[in-house]
């Protein structure tokens, strides 16, 4: 079953156009990668399948209808977003930030009933942050910002969850506990879109890739299809030593220069 | 501190402060006396010294107070700034300004409403300016270099139309005004604000749980199905009724939306939701503290409490900057 399907997606700021022609589609059980190089507009895509960012044309579908015709809180229980980096403006202790993430399920002066309340236990326990509860989420190393900030996208229980390179301040111990999560989530009726720019990591753990260059899908499918030497030469202008053991690993070993 | 607790405890302090208000002054009120006389006798000195003097003063300074507090939480909730308060990014000097212009022309006399309406409108436009000015993700100092040229410009033309005033009583009155003051109100002045201060605070205290989400900045606030310039929109309306009447009625009254959000934050564990009931109360209480203060203070001349919240203000603030600066090092 399809959860979400783009269609003919073309985004233009300031007369630049960053996406061009998008098509993509993300189905139930899927944890779905999208790699490419930086500015090739990953993010944006990703907005604009969380409905933030409107295309300049084509259309998204969730669950077979229109994205812009559910209403915002309808949107925001079933599609959860993680921003790059993220913010933390103010202080809050951590089970509060997490606790952000149930306000899509309350009604204006509704207060957190016990059901939010398992949903926010759960989101913690499963991010390993129980440690983490009481302290100033100002004050958290980069690894454990990353964490919290995805326990309160998960708090929300969503169908569909789009991080956008929730891995990248990560050591490699946590990137893995991070990808299984992910993985983990992005099963039955639930899905997870990642944008990644560790291809090793996007090969072992993504059913699929959708390879992106200069706002074009440049290819998708599995793994093996999509990480060619010839797409990453094409589109990261390296060259690389892929292989396959007990995992699948493609180190970067060259980078070719166009000009010489 | 239990937030319930802490909603108590402001609560009581104002309602304490409230009562002390109305028997402090340069003469002593026998309060018992005074309320039965209300009832009995209202033509008498102590009945009309309550409910003509002290109980407009009273009422008035719980309004004000509540509302620079709220505004000022409302405000640094939107910001994601604890520098931002209504008088410090123009809304107290835009409203102000057209107090000052209608004053000026006489043009109170042409209808009651024509004073409050104009502060209210000259309070949207100065905040409308100051964010046009800035822009949306405003550094702190972009905020408020745009607050203080704003700030500037209002005085600026409040100081030409004090040059021009046709006399000198006309000057020192404008002057009085603009330096924040709730003597000498009626219970007149008081309904004429209440329902504008009560459309401003009803929409700001609704947004507490999209404040909260704007911690996690407007992009992932609007993910949690918050619509970020919608509530941006609300806040600048609801200071324009609430700071605009307030204005129209007290002049300006700087820092205690500054100040009281600052000291309560703490005790809310930093949730700008949370904050903006305490803030309320706590504005409350410190605006009916100075305006008690400043009837004990023994002077010739009456303090005007515009003049002691900023004395006591400033300060604050100045420790504010010294302690970013630190943190910045």
């Amino acid at each position: 079953m399809s959860l979400l399907v783009a269609t003919g997606i073309s985004f233009k700021r300031k007369q630049q156009l960053l996406l061009q022609d998008v098509q993509l589609e993300l189905k139930a059980g899927e944890l779905l990668g999208l790699i490419g190089p930086n500015g090739a507009g990953k993010s944006t895509l990703l907005k604009i399948l969380a409905g933030l960012q409107k295309p300049t044309s084509g259309s998204v579908q969730f669950q077979a209808q229109a994205l812009h015709k559910l209403s915002t809180q309808e949107r925001s229980q079933k599609l959860a977003w993680l921003a790059q980096g993220g913010m933390i403006h103010w202080p809050l202790t951590v089970e509060r930030l997490v606790a952000l993430g149930r306000l899509p399920h309350l009604a204006a002066w509704q207060q957190a009933n016990a059901k939010d309340q398992a949903a926010i236990d759960q989101a913690i326990q499963q991010n390993g942050i129980e440690q983490l509860r009481h302290r100033d989420a100002t004050t958290l190393s980069g690894g454990e910002r990353t964490r919290v900030l995805l326990a309160r996208a998960l708090a929300a229980e969503p169908t569909v969850l789009l991080a956008d390179e929730p891995i990248a301040a990560l050591d490699p111990g946590y990137q893995l506990q991070t990808l299984e999560l992910l993985r983990q989530f992005a099963q039955g009726e639930r899905a997870c879109i990642v944008v990644l720019h560790e291809l090793s990591l996007a090969a072992r753990y993504c059913d699929r890739l959708y390879l992106l260059k200069s706002g074009c899908i440049v290819d998708t499918g599995s793994a093996a299809t999509v990480l060619s030497s010839e797409n990453l030469k094409n589109v990261y202008h390296i060259e690389c030593e892929i292989g396959c053991t007990s995992v699948p690993w493609i180190i970067p070993s060259r980078f070719i220069n166009d000009q010489n | 501190m239990k937030y319930r607790t802490l909603l108590m405890s402001l609560s009581l302090l104002v309602f304490g402060l409230f009562c002390l208000s109305l028997v402090v002054g340069r003469d002593p009120l026998p309060i018992w006396q005074a309320a039965n006389e209300v009832f009995t006798d209202h033509s008498s000195v102590f009945a009309i010294i309550l409910t003509e003097i002290r109980l407009p003063r009273t009422l008035i300074a719980l309004l004000a107070g509540a509302t620079l507090g709220l505004g000022g939480a409302a405000m640094q909730g939107l910001l994601r700034n604890p520098l931002a308060s209504p008088d410090l990014i123009g809304s107290s000097s835009g409203a102000a300004l057209c107090a000052v212009i209608v004053l000026y022309f006489g043009w109170q006399n042409v209808s009651l409403q024509m004073l409050p309406l104009s502060a209210m409108l000259g309070s949207l436009v100065a905040t409308a300016l100051v964010f046009a000015l800035a822009g949306r993700d405003a550094s702190i100092t972009t905020l408020i270099l745009a607050g203080v040229a704003v700030n500037a410009l209002a005085t600026s033309a409040m100081s030409l139309l004090l040059n021009l005033a046709p006399s000198p009583y006309a000057m020192r009155e404008l002057v009085l005004w603009t330096m924040g003051d709730i003597t000498d109100r009626s219970m007149d002045d008081f309904w004429l604000m209440l329902p504008f201060t009560l459309i401003g605070w009803a929409l700001m205290l609704g947004v507490g749980k999209q404040l909260n989400a704007l911690t996690l900045g407007e992009e992932t606030a609007a993910s949690l199905g918050v619509n970020p310039s919608w509530i941006r929109w609300r806040i600048f309306i609801a200071i324009a009724f609430a700071v605009g009447a307030t204005v129209a009625t007290t002049g300006m009254i700087g820092f205690i939306g500054l100040v009281v959000p600052h000291l309560l934050r703490p005790l809310v564990n930093y949730e700008p939701g949370r904050l903006l009931p305490a803030a309320a109360l706590g504005g409350a209480a410190m605006l009916l503290a100075a305006d008690i203060g400043v009837r004990l203070i023994p002077t010739d001349a009456a303090i005007k409490v515009g003049v002691l919240t900023a004395l006591v203000g400033a300060p604050f603030f100045l420790y504010l900057i010294l302690r970013n600066r630190k943190e910045h090092l």
